[in-house]
């Protein structure tokens, strides 16, 4: 059982850019991770309580798990709790007070599940409204659910009192005396105890874990308002991503006056992409892409000004970094 | 050496590579011993098949998967990795083509309800063809997702691989033969089955055969026969991955428990070993049977029934008929009924009240100018309802005459679909059975269907009568309506029509 500091998880097969707000927690300073078990996207922070059951494969049991904490939870504290067919925790039978998800290897396989006893609820809704817009991709999407903390229903719910009772439940129910040596704190990056794990550690740290494991996926976005030569027009852009990389941005204009710099910005785009979604890598393309299409000759200011526009779209579209 | 003889013939036939490779073939003979151990025993005398060992087979000249050109392969469906599982993506692939692939080997990882697993290879071989892409959402169980080959010399024949329907592997209890196409409309009310002495029944529609193959020997390997008994699986409903539908160790240890103890598609009348504590016997569903379930449950789970009752005197009726009936002894014609009356009645009635004379479309009710109504008939086989057509220009013994003349052709099975699809409105008669009164089914997409009970002698009030009452004939019957098309004051309207015709039989002459 464990809480960690503010965090948004997303699942194994999931974009965390169209789940969660990425520049929100950039800003906010929270930690941005993906698991390897599956499921949906999650907030975490101290006030959430995480519960991991570590067993054999052939002990794998969601349900086992889930009616266990229910359990230990509802003999000391009077709220009515019951697991629903995805596997979620739900409080009065309205409210998730609980996400599951799992993995299974050859021989051994765990079960985790997260306990709102007092999260940060504003921040939760917030972090996990994605701004991206226009996107199409096969990732597992995020299943919704309007969230409840624990304490709200019952004020002595704490961190401490859920450990200690479902604790000792659990002991109780695999007929284990409530010990010291049953019932103790550990360190998971302690190399010691847990060799391997400092490698397991920096893989899952690593922008290649947390971003580029997305599945590949596409934008579409349409931009109108702008005029030329008294002439209304719009801006397609398309970006395809792989492996989290930009691997090719493409406009159209709709004004034939433009055609040619229709043709100039999307070789451009096909020389200058390929590089990591990261915020660096697009102030990067910005640059260069200002550097290409700036006032050399006279008679071109106009076209500079549409090609500044252009930018911005294309900008614009990656505007959930 | 060890003494497995498939291991000696298969060297022995082979050619040299194989000889080299004994060594792993050994390995993975006590590979597979250790992994069941409950079912293996400690002799090596013991003649077993491994799991590859398909591919080595006795009869050298039966190609697995051969399909014309390409070289022997193994396709490797989407299994399912737990009980529940239905659908799954592939979120990665672990190898790639052209890799080499070991027994055990995790080939890729699949997502399914929240829960993330490997796939793992119970073959050694070569990845040829990966046949569905990483990222891909909500693939059903036993689709083919990639093919492994023997030699690495092979994995170029695949290169163009295109996957055909046939390759995919549903899994077993969903791969049974749907029933062949039912006769169109037969819908009748409820009724228990004919009682009296049957005539010859009408032919029985074909059977659907289950998929999987029934009968006397069931095609399995040795060690999926040992697994499937340790299971307690059934193997005669699983559907078999191996050459020619043979079932092979994986089909056994991936079938989800409890499929096999019933059995899987409708087949021959098979008595199951009691588990439960009565004895019983399982009968095949015939096509008129599956009609008739199929068009009931909708018919009562769509259409918003509703039920009118009425008690009629059918004392002038039953007189009436008497002197006709007199009348047409004399001329050699058919016997009248009460129920040819009661159609007769009917149909005046729907004139009357044309909207008990209608079907629901959907958008839209369609008011039939003619009154073709359908009679009842209880066959051996089940109901069937045969129509006579324009009742409303027929005369009493023209109406008992096409009633004689289709019951009689309905028993015997040559009723023609024109003559029982369609019509306008039911009757329903169990008066013969000693019913007093029961509510129909409405035979969709009709309005209206009577149920006519059986006429008893009863005691009325008469306040004419010196005593105070009488006896009479009353018979009950009951009109079920679709509240969509005929709202309760209308069917009460009708019932009243009808009411008035049969207790004054010469109204029926207007």
């Amino acid at each position: 059982m464990w809480k960690n500091k503010p965090a948004i998880v997303s699942g194994r097969h999931q974009n965390p850019w169209l789940e969660a707000n990425i520049p929100l927690a950039a800003s906010l300073d929270l930690d941005i991770a993906r698991r390897s078990s599956g499921g949906g996207t999650v907030y975490h922070d101290e006030g959430n309580l995480n519960l991991s059951f570590l067993k054999s494969r052939d002990s794998y049991n969601r349900k086992e798990n889930l009616d266990l904490v229910v359990e230990a939870i509802t003999n000391r504290w009077d709220i009515d709790l019951t697991v629903n067919d995805r596997d979620d925790i739900m409080l009065n039978k309205l409210y998730k007070v609980s996400g599951t998800a799992a993995k299974l290897g050859r021989l051994q396989s765990y079960h985790h599940f997260t306990l709102l006893h007092c999260v940060n609820q504003d921040l939760l809704q917030r972090c996990l409204t994605s701004p991206m817009q226009g996107a199409s991709s096969k990732a597992t999407k995020s299943f919704p659910a309007t969230v409840m903390n624990l304490s709200e229903q019952e004020p002595d719910i704490t961190f401490e009192s859920l450990i200690n009772t479902i604790g000792r439940h659990f002991l109780a129910e695999v007929g284990q005396k409530i010990t010291p040596d049953n019932f103790h704190y550990l360190n998971p990056l302690c190399e010691e105890d847990f060799p391997g794990v400092t490698d397991i550690a920096y893989k899952l740290q690593t922008w290649e874990w947390r971003f580029g494991k997305s599945p590949d996926f596409s934008i579409h976005r349409n931009f109108t308002g702008q005029t030329f030569k008294s002439r209304p027009y719009s801006v397609q852009v398309n970006v395809a991503v792989r492996k989290g990389a930009l691997t090719s941005i493409e406009i159209g204009v709709d004004n034939p006056d433009l055609e040619l710099l229709d043709c100039l910005i999307n070789q451009f785009c096909k020389d200058h992409s390929g590089f990591l979604l990261m915020h660096d890598n697009v102030k990067d393309f910005e640059s260069k892409f200002l550097y290409c299409f700036s006032e050399s000759e006279d008679g071109q200011s106009e076209y500079v000004t549409e090609a500044q526009w252009i930018l911005k779209c294309i900008v614009s579209s990656l505007d959930f970094l | 050496m060890h003494r497995c003889p498939q291991i000696l013939r298969t060297v022995a036939h082979q050619r040299i590579r194989f000889v080299a490779q004994a060594p792993s073939l050994q390995c993975l003979c006590f590979k597979v011993l250790n992994r069941y151990p409950s079912t293996r025993q400690a002799s090596t005398s013991t003649p077993f098949f491994l799991r590859q060992s398909a591919k080595h087979s006795l009869n050298d000249t039966k190609r697995f998967y051969s399909s014309g050109s390409l070289p022997e392969h193994v396709k490797v469906c989407l299994p399912a990795l737990s009980p529940t599982m239905e659908l799954g993506t592939i979120i990665s692939w672990q190898k790639k083509e052209g890799d080499k692939v070991s027994e055990g080997d995790l080939l890729a990882e699949i997502e399914t309800d929240k829960a993330i697993m490997g796939l793992e290879s119970s073959d050694e071989g070569y990845l040829a063809k990966i046949l569905i892409q990483e990222g891909t959402k909500d693939i059903p169980l036993g689709k083919l997702m990639c093919i492994i080959v023997e030699e690495e010399g092979d994995v170029a024949a695949f290169k163009d691989y295109v996957p055909q329907p046939g390759d995919d592997q549903p899994p077993p209890g969903k791969a049974s033969a749907p029933p062949p196409p039912p006769p169109a409309a037969a819908a009748p009310p409820p009724v228990a089955a004919a009682t009296s002495a049957p005539p010859p029944p009408r032919p029985a529609a074909p059977i659907a055969p289950p998929a999987g193959g029934q009968g006397a020997r069931i095609f399995a390997t040795p060690l999926a026969k040992t697994l499937a008994a340790e299971k307690g699986v059934d193997l005669r409903s699983l559907g078999g991955s191996g050459p020619d539908g043979q079932i092979r160790a994986n089909d056994v240890l991936t079938a989800t428990p409890g499929v096999g103890l019933a059995p899987g598609a409708p087949g021959a009348a098979v008595s199951v070993p009691a588990a439960a504590s009565t004895s019983f016997v399982d009968l095949p569903l015939t096509n008129m049977r599956q009609v008739i379930a199929k068009r009931l449950t909708l018919s009562k789970q769509t259409i918003p029934h509703y039920y009118l009752n009425i008690d009629i005197n059918v004392d002038k009726i039953l007189s009436i008929r008497k002197q006709l009936n007199a009348a047409q002894a004399r001329t050699g014609g058919k016997k009248i009924s009460v129920n040819d009356f009661i159609i007769k009645a009917s149909a005046l009635a729907s004139k009357k009240v044309p909207e008990a004379n209608s079907a629901w479309m959907g958008d839209f009710i369609r008011q039939y100018n003619t009154m073709d109504i359908s009679v009842a008939v209880a066959t051996d086989n089940g109901l069937i309802t045969p129509i006579v057509f324009n009742v409303e220009s027929k005369g009493l013994s023209q109406i008992a005459e096409d009633v004689a003349t289709l019951a009689a052709k309905a028993r015997e099975g040559k009723l023609q679909p024109q003559e029982f699809q369609g019509g306008t409105f039911t009757i329903s008669n169990l008066g013969m059975f000693g019913i007093k009164n029961f509510s129909a089914v409405i035979n969709p997409p009709q309005a209206c269907i009577l149920a006519v009970g059986g006429a008893e002698q009863v005691v009325v009030v008469d306040p004419d009568a010196p005593s105070g009452f009488r006896s009479s004939h009353m018979m009950t019957v009951t009109l079920s309506c679709d509240h969509r098309v005929v709202d309760g004051a209308v069917g009460a309207q009708w019932m009243a029509e009808f009411k008035t015709l049969m207790e004054h039989p010469e109204a029926m002459l207007l």
